[in-house]
This record gives structure tokens, C-alpha cells and sequence, in this order.
């Protein structure tokens, strides 16, 4: 990038908020994903104004931006492999208003999504989203990856929630879509189209959401399982029974022997799987689904089903399903956590597989699930640095989503394309799917600068 | 020099960002520099030969306050203090300390040098500073908030041996500290208030030296040797019950800074292995002894709120957070109440707070409103440095008085 060009970037947002100091652009190279590179430029910017400035000199000079919250996404959104500018959003931090009335609010991208969940909770209110990532991740990068969570099941993902953006298009104009009305059929829904599109149409620089009210008590249940089957079956009857749990979340063997190898909670470790439930609502209504579901884990053959006494007991059951991700991370120098979505009555089966599938390649996988809505995170574990290894890893998780799209599932639940699954979207995107979302892509992006190389 | 057997760390790092949410630094300015994450990976870029020594990647890491907050939070367990401590090194041994801070280690290094200067300090500050009142600040903090130098240092004062009340239970070294020697003679007279009523003898050798914490942290970990040779030879005796600290620097340096220092640049680390299993902090052993002290009320109206703010060192590198709060509930006039965020640094960080003062006051400020919002009248801590932070910071009408916890215990025995 020519000095020149620079100097007008810095003449926008002052000294202090750009920096092409190697350190900074080695920082901003990475995120969870294996893949790594570097920018050439990094930008904090403060207001749509100055992005939308900032766009219209990338716009002219066709240089790549790839907008950034905290940089937790896991397949590789953030990772700007065509150099450019990577804008960084944290310091857009700003709550600009909770109405309590109407409830909505409306957000800077930066606003972490753990904090506003803290600011919301003094209005008794929720916002449900809450990917795993929550105390990181920022508002602005939900949006971006469509985010979801442990409370997908009950409430709905990131665009369930949304009722208007603001967002700079790739020549430095400013969209708004959608509105403060909770209904609003007014034009396309771009709101939808941006939300998920990581970074790739548009840059949002403020989003408004709808909230709803906080539950005011929940109840947690775990049940273990000597067969895998019976939890599946669990699952799929808890469901069907008419009750709406706001987690349901198993673990496999594989995750259950290497949380209680590293907390000693107790688990048992000769079973093929923990489900754990959560409901909330109003306390009345809970103390009857609470024996509904205690009924139905027992007659599925559950060995063992606890019901937490109270919110420190809740606490201590989740415990394990908590410390899933680090207590595997630990095993081996790398990790990552997958991400595939297949129909909750396929889920033994797509479970059954990846056991199969870590065999055959000899990779260590152990496999957490959103149960309810069959959203599967295998947890593959293996040293990048050792290239024959890494190619393992490759191959499995490419037969795991062949596997994952002939059940009739999905390449991605929650993580989104990224550079990971870039490859393998043809496998669910038929032709004419493929060619419209190019279409898309190139009428609002005609010079292919907002995140290039990722999803078209 | 970077030791070999903590590269290994850097390539467990998932790249998650889970110590990101734990990192003063990062949450004031939310750049990837100040976050752990972010100066892993230059630490990586920089071993991997991507990446040069400069300026910017010094500021990054200097920046770093080595709270150990990302090492808690970290799920795969890279040992990031243990990583920028190494980096440090590097640093230092490339490119030097600042005049600033060579002038420090100098003094820190030399007991005749830092006492010579606790001395100028005392007077200067009776006979000049004070008289005159002035606006002047060091960093962010009124010179007339910082703390005073005693007149003749603590260890003088009181000698090498002071012996139990009553029958002898046990015998322990005290390990003073610089604050406690030259500034906070208070916080050493309690100290010794209290053990000894306890029945506990405690031998004050004369010839201690400072621990050295603030210079290896800042990369002179060879300059710092002498000292922490020195040290070590003076408290590795059999013929004591425990080596007892006031102070959380020294004590997370005796009781793991120093061991790993020792083990990274390859040097026997059996001495201060032996050493750190001896050492504790005034807490631990007065907590487990509360009953005994006969402790009375002070207050006549009501209860006094007390809140306690977790020392770094204290809480992470020694892993102490349960005894200061055992003495303060055992105050019979106090009641113990907790901020949000007791375990979070104040900002201070010794010399960071004037070397990174935006940072800083960020840091700070955020502690600031957590302890107002509890309405205490007392800020309970168990490390100078904190207390000189606190102390200077918290100055407005109806702030809370900033206290060594176990100041509060001495001034309530019969």
C-alpha cells in the first residue's frame, strides 16, 4: 500500500488509531483458525462516518478490508488473506440505548456480548444469543456469523433478533436497513441478507436488536447414559413431548473420561453419554416439566438423572460440560472445535460416524452437541506443526461433512464459512444457489474488496 | 536470553482470546498490542525470526502489567507470565532499560544507595514538599498522597531478634520488605504486634536485601542475581518455622517468581524451592490462629465497611484470597463487603503506573469505581505497591482510608 494512501487513511482517524507497525500486523494475522496472515494496515475506527470515509479510499485505490470484532470467529472470517485493512472494532464499544419500553436497543459493533448481557440483566431483560464465545465475542461479529449458541433451541440465532443495521457498502455509502418497529415488511429483507454475510457485503458499524424478558428462574437435570442410542432417543422425546428446554447438551465418552480425568466431579466414565437440560419460565411451570423430563431420561434407560437443587448445584453440573473445551485443549498443543447441524433424529447415527471417523484416521475427536437442535462440535486435537497429522485432520473432517450433508445436514451450524469450509460449499450450494449468491455478492461488492476470499 | 522448555507454551496457544476479557490493558484500549493473545503471537513471530526487536514490540510487552489474569484464564494452560517474562529478558538484553529505570535498579540493588535516598526522601518531603503545598504529580498521583519515608528504616529500629509474649509456640524469619523497611514502619510494627502476641518469636536478619521483583519482572533477571543469591543464602535455614512476608511482591517473587527465574536461566533451583515452600504471608498464619487474639471493637457507632482488594500477586502467584478475609470478618467492629471485581489490579504495577500512565489510569479508574460503589470507609489490601496506588488515587472527600489488613488487626487487640 502506497505511503501516499496511508497518510489520507491517518489524515481520517489521527495518528493514534492506524498503525502498520509490524507487531500490530503480526496481532492481527490470526484468530483461532490454523490458517494465518497478515494485513498491511490496521484501523480502529470510532463512528460510521469515519469507516464510511475510510471505505471510499479503499473503494478508489481497490484495497481489501476485512472488518474485525475480537476476533474469535473459528473458520478463519477475520483472517485477512489478502492483506488490506483490518478494521478493528473494539473500541466501538458503546451501549447507545436499552429501551426498556419498547424492548429493543441499539448497539455499536464492539459492545461485547457477555457486557450487554450484564447491562441488560439490571433492566430484566435478555438479549438470547449467547454463543459460547460470549464473553469475548463482540455484537458486531454475532452479526457477522449469524451466531448462535446454547440458547438457539428455545429463543432463536443472531437474525431472530435483529431489527435494523446500519452498514457502510463497499463504496463508502451508508445503508440503513430495517427500523426500531417490531414489524416491518417494508422492502427486501436486507437486514437478513447482511446478517451472517461476514463482513463480505457490508460493514456494520451499528445494529439494532430486539430483547425479551429475562426468565425469572431456571432449572438444570443431568442424566447420564450407558448407551448412546437411549440418549438420542432422550433427546428426541424431550422435544417431542411439548417442552421447549433452553439447553440440552450432550457429551460423549471421549469429552466425559477427559473433563472427569481433569475436574475428578464424579463422572461416570464407562457410559456413552451426559445430557444436560435446562428450563426456564416461571418456577410453577418448572417443577412440572422438570418431572416430565426426569420421567422420560428413566424410561430411556438413563442410570443416573439429578435434578439440581438450586443454582449453585446447577452450577456444579454444568461444570463439566463448561470445562469440555479446555480440558481438551490441553491434551494436545492444538485444537479445534467443528461445527455441523444435522437433524436431531440423525444425531446417534452422526455421532456414531465421527467415533468411526476419529478411528480410521487415528485423530483424537470427542464430541459436545447442542443437542436439541442437532448441532454437533466435534473437538478434533492434534500438533499443527506436524504436516502427515494435519493432513489427518484434513481428511477426516472433509468425510465428517460428506457424512454430516448425506444425512441431510449442514456444513455449518454456528461457525459460519470462513476460509474453513470455503471448499466444501458446493457440497450443499447447487448450482443456481452458488451463481445467485455471486450475484449478490458482485453487485454490492463490483471490485471484490470487503473480505475477498472468503464464502464466492 | 528466552528459555527453551517455555517456547513450547506458545505453540499450545489456541488463539481463542479467552484471556482477552481477563486483560486490564486490553479492555482500555482494546487493541490486539495489549491483549494476551496479540503479544503471544509477536512473542512467536519474534522466536520464529518474522519479527525484529523495535520499539513498538518493547511498548507492547512493557505494557503488560503480568497480573497473571490471561494465565488463569487461559484453557490450554500456556503459562503467558512465564512467556513475557522471558520475552522481557529479551528485550532488556537487546535493547536496555530507560535511564529512568536504570537509576531504580541501581538503587535497588544497593541497600546503602536505597537508604541514602529513603533519607534525602524523608527530609525532602517534611522540610520542602510538604511546606510548600505544590500541585506536582508523579504519574497521576499528588506527590502529598504518596507515602511517607519513615525516619530511620524499619529493621534499625527494631533489631535483629524480638521475642514472644509469653511462652514461645514457634520462631519465624521476617522478611521485611523495602516498603515495610523504609516507608511503612506501621504495617512492620503491626506485623510484629501480632506475631509475637500470638507467642511467635521473629528473627529480622539484618543483612536482607530487596527481593529484586522489580527488577527481573522488567527483564534484568542477570542484574537481579546478586540480590536473590543473597536472599536465598539468608533464608534458607532450618532453624525456622516460616519465612513471613507483608508484602505480595515479595512474597509471589520467594514463593514462585524467584524459583522460576532460577529454573529459566538454568541455575540450581533447589535452595529457592526450599526457600518458597517456607514462605507465607502474615495472613495465612494469623488466620489460622484468630482465636487466640483477643481482638475488641473500636468503633463506637455501628459497623465499619470494610472491602478488600485482592493484591495480583496476592491472589494469582500466591493463591491467597480467603485469609485477609478470615481477619477482617474477625474484626469485631467491621463488616467485610465485596467490590465487583476484588480479584482485578488496581493499575499500579510498581513502576508501570508512571511509565504507561494512560493504561494506567484506566486500569485504575475502574478499580476506583468498583471500591466507591461499596460505600466502604476502608480499603483492606495486603501489598504497598497497591496501597500506594489506591492510597493515591482514592484522595476525594468521602474516600475510603487505605489500609494493610493487618494494621486493622493490631489496632483492635486488647
Amino acid at each position: 500500500m502506497n505511503e501516499s494512501v496511508k497518510k489520507e487513511l491517518a489524515a481520517i482517524v489521527g495518528t493514534d488509531r492506524i498503525s502498520d507497525q509490524p507487531e500490530d500486523l503480526a496481532a492481527y494475522s490470526q484468530e483461532p483458525y490454523i490458517i494465518e496472515h497478515k494485513p498491511d494496515l490496521v484501523i480502529y475506527p470510532d463512528s460510521t462516518q469515519e469507516v464510511s470515509e475510510i471505505m471510499k479510499i479503499a473503494y478508489r485505490e481497490e484495497i481489501p478490508v476485512t472488518p474485525r470484532g475480537s476476533g474469535t470467529n473459528l473458520a478463519g472470517e477475520t483472517v485477512p488473506v489478502k492483506g488490506g485493512i483490518v478494521l478493528a472494532f473494539g473500541r466501538m464499544d458503546k451501549i447507545l440505548q436499552i429501551d426498556r419500553e419498547n424492548r429493543l436497543a441499539r448497539v455499536q459493533p464492539g459492545v461485547v456480548n457477555f457486557d450487554f448481557q450484564q447491562e441488560l440483566a439490571k433492566y430484566n431483560l435478555m438479549y438470547p444469543p449467547d454463543p459460547s464465545s460470549w464473553k469475548m465475542a463482540t455484537i458486531g461479529g454475532n452479526v457477522g456469523t449469524n451466531a448462535g449458541g446454547p440458547k438457539t433451541l428455545k429463543y432463536g440465532v443472531t437474525r431472530d433478533f435483529l431489527l435494523g443495521l446500519t452498514c457502510v457498502l463497499a463504496n463508502g455509502d451508508v445503508l440503513k436497513t430495517g427500523g426500531l418497529p417490531m414489524k416491518n415488511v417494508t422492502g427486501y429483507d436486507l437486514t437478513r441478507l447482511i446478517c451472517g454475510s461476514e463482513g463480505t457485503l457490508a460493514v456494520v458499524t451499528e445494529i439494532i436488536v430486539r430483547l425479551v424478558p429475562k426468565a425469572p428462574a431456571s432449572r438444570t437435570l443431568m442424566a447420564v447414559f450407558p448407551k448412546l442410542d437411549d440418549s438420542s432417543n432422550t433427546v428426541a422425546a424431550i422435544v417431542g413431548s411439548g417442552i421447549v428446554p433452553a439447553g440440552l447438551e450432550i457429551m460423549d465418552k471421549v469429552v466425559i473420561r477427559a473433563v472427569e480425568a481433569d475436574t475428578n466431579l464424579g463422572l461416570p466414565t464407562d457410559v456413552d453419554a451426559i445430557l444436560l437440560v435446562e428450563v426456564d419460565g416461571h418456577p410453577e411451570s418448572l417443577d412440572l416439566e422438570m418431572k416430565k423430563i426426569e420421567k422420560i431420561c428413566l424410561e430411556n434407560n438413563a442410570s443416573s438423572v439429578e435434578a439440581a437443587r438450586d443454582a449453585a448445584h446447577a452450577e456444579k453440573l454444568w461444570t463439566g460440560r463448561r470445562a469440555a473445551f479446555s480440558v481438551m485443549a490441553r491434551l494436545r498443543p492444538n485444537a479445534i472445535m467443528e461445527d455441523t447441524t444435522v437433524p436431531v433424529s440423525r444425531l446417534t447415527e452422526m455421532m456414531k460416524k465421527i467415533t468411526e471417523i476419529s478411528r480410521k484416521h487415528g485423530i483424537e475427536i470427542g464430541v459436545v452437541a447442542h443437542a436439541g437442535d442437532g448441532n454437533l462440535h466435534p473437538l478434533i486435537l492434534f500438533d499443527q506443526r506436524d504436516e502427515e497429522e494435519l493432513q489427518r485432520v484434513r481428511d477426516a473432517t472433509a468425510e465428517m461433512f460428506e457424512h454430516a450433508i448425506k444425512l441431510g445436514g449442514t456444513l455449518t451450524g454456528e461457525h459460519g464459512i470462513g476460509l474453513g469450509k470455503k471448499k466444501y460449499l458446493p457440497l450443499q450450494l447447487d448450482e443456481v444457489a452458488l451463481a445467485v449468491t455471486k450475484r449478490i455478492k458482485e453487485s454490492l461488492d463490483p471490485k471484490g474488496i470487503l473480505n475477498p476470499g472468503k464464502f464466492v | 536470553m528466552f528459555a527453551e522448555h517455555i517456547k513450547e507454551d506458545l505453540y499450545s496457544c489456541l488463539k481463542c482470546a479467552m484471556c482477552q476479557p481477563a486483560c486490564p490493558t486490553y479492555k482500555v484500549t482494546r487493541m490486539e498490542r495489549h491483549a494476551p493473545r496479540g503479544r503471544v503471537q509477536m512473542v512467536k513471530k519474534y522466536l520464529e525470526g518474522d519479527l525484529s526487536i523495535s520499539k513498538g514490540l518493547q511498548e507492547a510487552l512493557m505494557s503488560c502489567i503480568l497480573c497473571e489474569s490471561c494465565a488463569q484464564a487461559c484453557p490450554s494452560g500456556v503459562r503467558l507470565d512465564r512467556v513475557f517474562e522471558n520475552m522481557r529478558m529479551e528485550l532488556h538484553e537487546k535493547l536496555g532499560p530507560k535511564f529512568a529505570k536504570r537509576a531504580l535498579f541501581a538503587a535497588l540493588n544497593n541497600p546503602m544507595l536505597m537508604r541514602l535516598g529513603a533519607r534525602v526522601g524523608y527530609v525532602g518531603q517534611r522540610h520542602f514538599l510538604a511546606p510548600l503545598n505544590i500541585g506536582l504529580k508523579i504519574g497521576r498521583i499528588p506527590v502529598n498522597h504518596l507515602p511517607s519515608f519513615n525516619r530511620i528504616p524499619f529493621r534499625t529500629k527494631v533489631g535483629e531478634l524480638i521475642p514472644a509474649v509469653g511462652k514461645r509456640k514457634a520462631r519465624v524469619l521476617y522478611f521485611t520488605g523495602c516498603a515495610t523497611d523504609l516507608m511503612n514502619e506501621d504495617v512492620g510494627l503491626a506485623v510484629l504486634n501480632v506475631l509475637t502476641s500470638l507467642g511467635i518469636e521473629v528473627l529480622i536478619p539484618r543483612d536482607q536485601v530487596c527481593c529484586s521483583v522489580p527488577v527481573f519482572l522488567s527483564g534484568a533477571r542477570r542484574e537481579a542475581l546478586p540480590n536473590v543469591e543473597k536472599n536465598l543464602s539468608i533464608l534458607d535455614r532450618d532453624d525456622v518455622d516460616a519465612v513471613v512476608v507483608d508484602c505480595a511482591t515479595c512474597g509471589s517473587g520467594l514463593k514462585k517468581a524467584i524459583p522460576h527465574l532460577m529454573e529459566d536461566l538454568g541455575l540450581d533451583v533447589e535452595k529457592a524451592k526450599r526457600v518458597a515452600a517456607k514462605v507465607k504471608d502474615v495472613s495465612e498464619i494469623v488466620s489460622d490462629s484468630l482465636e487466640e487474639l483477643e481482638l475488641v471493637s473500636r468503633s463506637s457507632r455501628g459497623k465499619v465497611k470494610v472491602t478488600y482488594h485482592d493484591p495480583c500477586h496476592m491472589v494469582r502467584s500466591m493463591k491467597i484470597s480467603r485469609e485477609p478475609r478470615n481477619l477482617i470478618r474477625a474484626l469485631p467492629d467491621a463488616e467485610l463487603v465485596e467490590m465487583v471485581g476484588s480479584d482485578q489490579c488496581c493499575g499500579g504495577a510498581g513502576s508501570f503506573q508512571f511509565e504507561h500512565v494512560e493504561i494506567s489510569a484506566g486500569v485504575t479508574d475502574r478499580k476506583k469505581q468498583n471500591i466507591r460503589s461499596t460505600g466502604a470507609q476502608i480499603v483492606a489490601t495486603g501489598c504497598p505497591g497497591c496501597n500506594l496506588t489506591l492510597a493515591g488515587n482514592l484522595y476525594e472527600e468521602g474516600d475510603p482510608r487505605v489500609r494493610h489488613t493487618i494494621e486493622l488487626v493490631a489496632e483492635r487487640m486488647r
